[in-house]
């Protein structure tokens, strides 16, 4: 079976090169490449992907059984199997580097594949629908599986620098997805911005990579395993205390974090996800709920050995996630695009994630990964779907009422706002309460107050956006009224297949009943080690009942505060116009940020060396040049005119010449 | 394998050029295309061939002082692989040119030919003086093709290219005739070995200086770029496809092939004084670039800014620094000569250099809104191009050299490259189109065919770089090809048969 | 018989040079400037014999024959400039050789 791993991620690359060949192939035509060959291929590819990675899963799991069992029944201790490799090639081989193209399949690994292929082929199938009116449909398909690809092979990849290829792949992807509307330059500035944004944390990553690559030394191949294994070893426990490889540590896993930080949008280089909406719905769907953004949780747990020995690192890793949760739902509670609230919710629930990681919970991390791709994926698209039917209306203001017009998209994003607000036995609700759990016990109770607040504001932006949306009246133009309907099939069957997955998703890990743990099972091995050197002894802190009565209760609380809030009038919904004041300053403090430490100066230097320095040189050039040229004047004086002068000069070097010669003879 | 039969080709074919069509532009194309076939038959090869070199004839020897001036070719990994570069641009660049040049493709193709063969001379030269002969001699052709096939300001362009080139490497001419009278030869190798004994210590260094400064022109470095801009957008865009493309690599070769390995000891001591300007050259290049309006002066900055992280990288002698040179020659040859193939295309479109005038390509002119993004995107560096290879080698070796804030400043080039090429993309494909046309202009067959294959050829490397890294030997820069042992290898290589 | 010192006849020819290289360089009238140059070449004819006269041997034919050389080619040589001094004098209507700075005019 691993000879076919390199299938998993060539498969949807395939499908890039046929619907980019579609799509330039038909440009000349008048209707375009045909939409049904193109999304036929569009969604072939992740399918197959996707039974590729379960079979894949089912491979491992049964290796991993039949040693077990071997182990068990002949009292053997053979090494149980913990990843599928392929080394493909030689990829970089030179001076002391020395990189293979190859890919790994580890728990992780599998866990992550399973839902990005997934989820990324129901995205794909519900794009058909959504993009089946748009020219570019085989430009989108193709780049929607370049994205795929790019994904599968960031969390497939067999060590950092392969993974690095996936990376700035998918920030490509999105590149290229959120200026896919390239006509209008405020969608090309949006995507610029984002792959600039993205570029500065993966500067950090290659640096970070650099410095990690000088501690563990020239003759540690550069893959995760070998890594992982460098820094689980105890013989290298020495070396690691003493205090620059330390701090040598600290920076390399803080620049690391900084490339997590870029592409997974946390602060500071949170700016570019808002703006990242310009792009059509199923990417946003699928750039933040499955796949992306997500990337940056991935590496954390990827390198969990790494970061756990440094615990700075950890510190801020933690306080960052806990500032980007807590900013970005306030953010979200201003907003009126509705792709910009789950957008901004996002983020939050991204810095959740961090928080996570940075307590020293890997696993919790994920699992909110798990399930936060799930609801955030089918509130994305059935916000996609409501666009869909109001023609192109993204302003909730301006919606109201569609629970009686769309009740099928209503259902699912019902679903999606009930695992979001943390409710009981939805998706969110195990891996929120998870994560409080562990922040409490791990992280001090400053932390657990941050992050239980932010539970509340979510569960207010979150039901402010039902309210405005399906609950309250319709505020929607008349003549849009007439045309709305409910989406395709193709639309429809991926929001009930996620939505159920929203309620029931978060089962693989239910906490609370013994036994219910599939989910961390499976990465145990990769994350637990660095888990239990963060994590020393068992924390008796209150039970996990009494936590998680308090979670329900913050999602409560935030959704009765929500519709107090709307009875009286507090949501602006017959507003128009653009954010301003404080909601506006506090929205885009980032970008202000951004501009006045990053953009600015960069600005002021280029255009002092484009204006001063630039013509300064040239000047010294000229006033070169024109020296030369009066020497020539001079010279030039001297041939013209005067026979006499010419005579004079000519007998004057005639005698120089005898005088050096006769110095000579004497 | 023939060295002289690669060097003679391509003035055999510019000679052949004469007898082209003088009127009927599309047969001259079509001939001169098949004569740049025939030379890049001859000379990829080389590639495969290893470390050569012809029997060393002597040229002539300089009266009363006796100096003997060879005639010597020599080519190792990464000579072959920089005139296998020209080789393979060559092609491209006639199919190109003919929007640019117009009926004058006669003409442009003898002047193509003439310089194709002054720099696969001094690829391959195995002696100072024949190398500072081609070295000088390749300015001929370009300031012709500039002069003659040039934009409104050609002249003055054409002038300044011509006046600093010669400014740079007149004392390097002065260099060489020292040290051939000092080493009573100026052949590579031997040169090699006795510069050390033979030259007062006193005096080296400003021996070094002199034949650096040339180079330092022409790859170029700040502060001798004035000309580059200049000439890169007022020369005709496929000429300064081949002047980026494969001139400013000279510059980067003589560096690793010439100035290094006959003063190691200068260029040890001198190493931080390079880096700086490389690293300087890097980050003024990048920010240049984000301030220029012009699509050709943005790729002209983006080419000092590339080459800059080459020099610098040089200079930590570092082992993955050379492979990685090597492969940034290769990557930014190919990635920089086609964006300036297409600039060149598009500028005929809209008569028009200045970026305000496109917009909106992406749905006018399909075809070349995907190689020209595809083309910027393997500039940048982005992974899975050869152009990414390149760079994390050379930020790694001065990382390993020069510590983690040498290698944050160099690193700065990947976001600033990133900012300039996507300012320049999104101006010229997305938005709305400057100029009212419902006309869909588009590339012709044959120049697609002239840039896929360059685009083809980036991701290659890109996913499987190691024949270029393996061409460049981690003792380049102490090894060079010498007549004696390149018989040894050939023996061995026929044996080997 | 007492013969004339060869140092006085070689002050001489060297006074008779410089009177007429003088007369070249500071006498702005052409003409004046051919007899200037009239009077240089036959400072060397004198110089030519006076060392003839103290050279034995077949040397001292070449120091006797070198000056009747020059004074054939001095007279060509006046022929040719007094003819050029009368053209030029007929389009410029001067003798005075600063005036005469753009001859290809």
């Amino acid at each position: 079976m691993e000879r076919f791993l390199w299938l998993v991620p060539a498969l949807p690359a395939l499908g890039f090169i046929i619907n980019g060949v579609l799509s330039l192939a038909g440009s000349r035509t008048a209707n375009g490449p045909s939409r049904g060959l193109s999304g036929f291929f569009a969604v072939l590819f992740p399918l197959v992907s996707f039974i590729l990675v379960v079979k894949l899963h089912l491979d491992l799991q049964a290796a991993q059984e039949s040693v077990r069992s071997i182990n068990q029944n002949l009292g053997l201790n053979l090494a149980v199997p913990t990843s599928i490799t392929q080394e493909l090639w030689s990829w970089i081989a030179t001076g002391d580097i020395n990189l293979s193209f190859g890919f790994a399949f580890d728990g992780l690994t599998s866990v992550m594949l399973l839902f990005i292929t997934g989820i990324g082929a129901l995205i794909h199938l519900y794009s058909i629908g959504y993009m089946a009116h748009d020219r570019g449909f085989a430009r989108f398909m193709a780049y929607m599986n370049l994205f795929l690809a790019s994904m599968i092979v960031l969390v497939l990849g067999n060590g950092p620098v392969v993974t690095f290829l996936g990376w700035e792949g998918v920030g490509l992807c999105s590149y290229l997805l959120i200026g896919f509307w390239h006509h209008d330059n405020a969608n090309g500035d949006a995507a610029r911005k984002a792959f600039l944004v993205n570029r500065v944390g993966d500067l950090g990553f290659l640096l970070g990579l650099f410095l990690l690559w000088q501690i563990v030394g020239a003759s540690t191949p550069l893959t995760y395993e070998a890594i992982s294994a460098w820094f689980r070893d105890p013989a290298n426990a020495t070396t690691l205390a003493t205090g620059g490889v330390a701090a040598m540590l600290t920076l390399a896993t803080l620049l690391l974090f900084l490339g997590c930080t870029g592409k997974s949008a946390q602060i500071p280089l949170v700016t570019w996800l808002p703006d990242a909406m310009a792009g059509p719905t199923p990417v946003s769907a699928l750039i933040h709920a499955a796949t992306m953004v997500t990337s940056g949780v991935f590496l954390l747990a990827r390198m969990s050995d790494v970061f756990a020995h440094a615990p700075i690192t950890m510190q801020v890793i933690a306080w960052v996630g806990a500032a980007t949760a807590a900013w970005a739902a306030i953010t979200g509670l201003f907003q009126n695009d509705i792709k910009k609230i789950l957008a901004y919710s996002t983020v939050s629930q991204l810095g959740f994630m961090f928080l996570a990681a940075g307590v020293g919970a890997f696993d919790s991390g994920l699992f909110h990964v798990f399930t936060h791709a799930f609801f955030k994926a089918v509130l994305f698209l059935g916000a996609g779907a409501v666009i869909h039917a109001l023609g192109g209306e993204q302003d909730v203001r301006k919606m109201g009422g569609l629970v009686k017009k769309l009740p099928l998209t209503f259902a699912a994003m019902f679903a999606g706002w009930y695992a979001i607000t943390g409710l009981p036995l939805g998706a969110g609700f195990w891996s929120k309460d998870l994560i409080l759990e562990k922040v409490l016990a791990q992280g001090g109770p400053v932390l657990y107050g941050i992050a239980l607040a932010t539970a509340v504001v979510t569960a207010v932006y979150m039901t402010r956006l039902m309210i405005l949306t399906f609950w309250s009246p319709s505020r929607v133009d008349h003549e849009v009224e007439h045309h709305i309907h409910e989406a395709p099939l193709s639309m429809q069957v991926p929001l009930w297949i996620l939505g159920i997955g929203s309620l029931f998703a978060g089962f693989v890990w239910a906490g609370m009943m013994p036994g219910w743990d599939w989910f961390p099972r499976q990465f145990a091995y990769v994350v637990q080690p660095a888990q239990d050197l963060l994590v020393h002894g068992e924390h008796h802190g209150p039970s996990v009942l009494l936590l998680a009565g308090v979670g329900v209760g913050a999602a409560i609380a935030g959704i009765l505060l929500a519709f107090g809030l709307f009875k009286a009038g507090r949501f602006g919904e017959h507003g128009t116009g653009e954010l301003s004041g404080a909601a506006r300053a506090w929205t885009l403090l980032w970008d202000h940020v951004h501009t006045v430490f990053g953009i600015v100066p960069t600005r002021i230097v280029s255009w002092i060396l484009d204006k001063i320095c630039q013509p300064l040189l040239n000047g010294i050039v000229r006033l070169l040049a024109y020296l030369v040229e009066l020497v020539g004047l001079v010279v030039q004086w001297l041939q013209r005119s005067r026979l006499r002068v010419n005579l004079a000069m000519s007998v004057f070097g005639l005698v120089a010449v005898l005088i050096i010669l006769a110095r000579d003879l004497l | 394998m023939n060295l002289h039969l690669v060097l003679a080709a391509p003035f055999v074919a510019a000679i052949l050029g004469f007898f082209l069509s003088g009127t009927d532009a599309k047969s001259a194309q079509r001939t001169s295309l098949v004569l740049a076939l025939i030379i890049a038959g001859i000379s990829f090869p080389l590639i495969g061939a290893g470390m050569i070199a012809t029997k060393a004839v002597t040229w002539f020897s300089v009266p009363v002082v006796g100096t003997e001036i060879k005639w010597l070719l020599t080519s190792d990994g990464v000579s072959a692989w920089l005139v296998a570069l020209l080789a393979a641009l060559v092609p491209a660049t006639l199919l190109a040119a003919p929007r640019i040049v117009g009926d004058r493709m006669r003409e442009f193709a003898t002047l193509v030919f003439l310089m194709q063969g002054c720099m696969t001379g001094a690829f391959l030269s195995g002696d100072l003086l024949m190398f500072f002969g081609f070295f000088e001699a390749m300015l001929i052709p370009s300031t012709v093709l500039i002069a003659l096939f040039g934009g409104r300001d050609r002249r003055r362009a054409a002038m300044t290219f011509l006046l600093f080139s010669l400014a740079g490497s007149a004392p390097m001419f002065f260099s060489i005739w020292w040290i051939g009278l000092s080493c009573q030869t100026t052949e590579l190798s031997v040169v090699a070995t006795r510069l050390t004994s033979q030259l007062d210590p006193v005096f080296r260094p400003w021996l070094f200086g002199a034949i650096a400064l040339a180079f330092l022109v022409k790859l170029p470095v700040v502060p001798f770029h004035l000309w580059q801009a200049d000439a890169y957008s007022e020369g005709p865009a496929p000429a300064s496809a081949l002047l980026t493309g494969v001139m400013a690599k000279v510059g980067l070769f003589g560096v690793a092939r010439i100035l290094i390995p006959l003063f190691p000891v200068e260029a040890a001591r001198f190493a931080g004084v390079f880096v700086a300007i490389g690293l300087v050259t890097v980050l003024v290049g990048a920010l240049l670039a984000l301030q220029q309006s012009e699509i050709r002066r943005v790729l002209a900055f983006s080419s000092l800014s590339h080459l800059g992280l080459g020099l610098a990288a040089l200079f930590t002698f570092r082992p993955e620094a050379i492979s990685g040179v090597l492969l940034l020659m290769v990557a930014h040859g190919l990635s920089a000569a086609a964006l300036f193939f297409l600039a060149g295309i598009a500028e005929t479109w809209t008569k028009s250099s200045h970026v305000d005038d496109f917009g909106a390509l992406a749905s006018r002119s399909p075809l070349f809104a995907v190689l020209f993004s595809l083309a910027a995107l393997a500039s940048i560096g982005l992974p899975g191009t050869a152009g990414f290879v390149a760079e994390l080698l050379l930020l790694v070796s001065v990382f390993k050299v020069y510590g983690i804030w040498v290698a944050f400043a160099a690193g700065i080039t990947l976001i600033l490259s990133a900012a300039y090429t996507l300012r320049l993309v999104q101006r010229m494909l997305f938005g709305a189109p400057a100029l009212p046309s419902t006309e869909r202009q588009d590339l012709s067959v044959s120049e697609a065919l002239g840039v896929a294959p360059i685009l083809v050829a980036l991701v290659l490397f890109g996913f499987y770089p190691s024949p270029v890294l393996k061409a460049a030997r981690a003792d380049l820069l102490t090894r060079l090809p010498v007549a004696s042992a390149v018989a040894t290898e050939d023996a061995a290589h026929v044996a080997g048969r | 018989m007492d013969t004339i010192p060869l140092i006085h006849l070689q002050l001489l020819s060297a006074f008779l040079f410089v009177a007429g290289l003088a007369t070249v360089l500071l006498r702005r009238n052409l003409f004046f400037v051919l007899m200037g140059v009239e009077l240089m070449l036959n400072a060397a004819n004198l110089s030519f014999l006076a060392w003839s006269r103290v050279q034995s041997g077949a040397s001292t034919m070449e120091g006797q024959v070198s000056p009747l050389f020059s004074i054939a080619i001095a007279a060509a040589e006046a022929c040719v400039g007094l003819a050029m001094l009368l053209a030029v004098f007929r389009s410029r209507e001067s003798l005075d050789t600063d005036a005469y700075s753009r001859m290809k005019e």
